[in-house]
């Protein structure tokens, strides 16, 4: 069925339908999820609240950009929130433990983890500016070409060009510093 | 002394690393099911507002009816409270009792 017709079909309440786009699509966002927040989990999470998202609002897509373009926004902008929320949540949680006079210390495989080579370019990954970030995902995780990302962020092919440019040096830089690399 | 390419390579292969997980094979179902239990909760929560609407309308049915028949049974009681009846020329009651006595 085409990618139209599909749409239209799961406009008018058709669920099996629905079920057909989510499979065609979950691998692209739980990809791009992934990239955000580096824990599975998470991801499914974000995977799941896209879907629910695109399914209630599926009346409003008005097909002037591609579907994917629209999925892809919708994806990073839940990421986004979904970050907000879980840094809000660490904070409550953070107050709790002090004022509990907990141990400040954290577990064992956390630090393992944020130690490791794999942490560290994940904490380099998220350090990056939101832009770059962005950009770097989608070219890094989604591997889209420059035209699609210039479409998704609605910039132009120059700017995401040169936003990954600047993404890699930036990268390099933290990495050269945390790896204690010479 | 490890060099650019090693550093390129490092990101490139934890991303790859991440590339790899796959995400449940039952996350579609699951998320179907998510949506349809949302609809379910927006019917359920329609169909209360008219279970609490019957009640409502039960109960003052109930009421208004108790309160017609509550008026009829006024009504019944405006009869005449003496009844004069002519009743000599009814049977004697004690014909029925010697008969049973034989």
């Amino acid at each position: 069925m085409h990618e139209d017709d599909l749409i239209h079909s799961i406009i008018k309440g058709n669920v099996h339908a629905y079920e057909i786009l989510i499979k065609q699509y979950q691998a692209n966002v739980f990809r791009t999820a992934m990239g955000f927040v580096h824990c599975k989990e998470d991801a499914e999470e974000i995977t799941q609240d896209v879907f629910i998202k695109i399914y209630q609002s599926l009346q409003s897509f008005k097909g002037t950009s591609a579907f994917s373009t629209w999925l892809y926004r919708i994806t990073i902008n839940t990421s986004l929130n979904y970050l907000r929320k879980k840094k809000s949540r660490n904070f409550v949680t953070g107050l709790q433990d002090i004022l509990q006079l907990a141990s400040k210390e954290k577990p064992a495989d956390a630090i393992i983890s944020e130690k490791s080579d794999l942490g560290i370019i994940k904490q380099a990954i998220d350090s990056l500016s939101q832009k770059q970030r962005l950009t770097f995902i989608l070219a890094k995780y989604e591997e889209l070409p420059n035209k699609k990302i210039a479409l998704i962020m609605e910039l132009s092919e120059g700017a995401v060009e040169q936003l990954l440019i600047r993404a890699k040096t930036n990268l390099k830089k933290i990495l050269e510093k945390k790896l204690d690399w010479p | 002394m490890k060099t650019n390419k090693d550093i390129n390579h490092l990101i490139d292969a934890a991303i790859q690393g991440e590339r790899n997980i796959i995400s449940n094979p039952f996350l579609s179902t699951r998320i179907i099911a998510a949506i349809e239990s949302k609809n379910h909760t927006k019917n359920n929560r329609f169909s209360a507002v008219w279970k609490i609407a019957a009640i409502i309308i039960g109960f003052t049915v109930t009421i208004l009816t108790g309160i017609a028949a509550g008026n009829l049974y006024n009504n019944n009681i405006k009869t005449p409270d003496v009844v004069l009846l002519n009743d000599a020329t009814m049977e004697n009651f004690n014909f029925y009792a010697q008969t049973e006595n034989e």
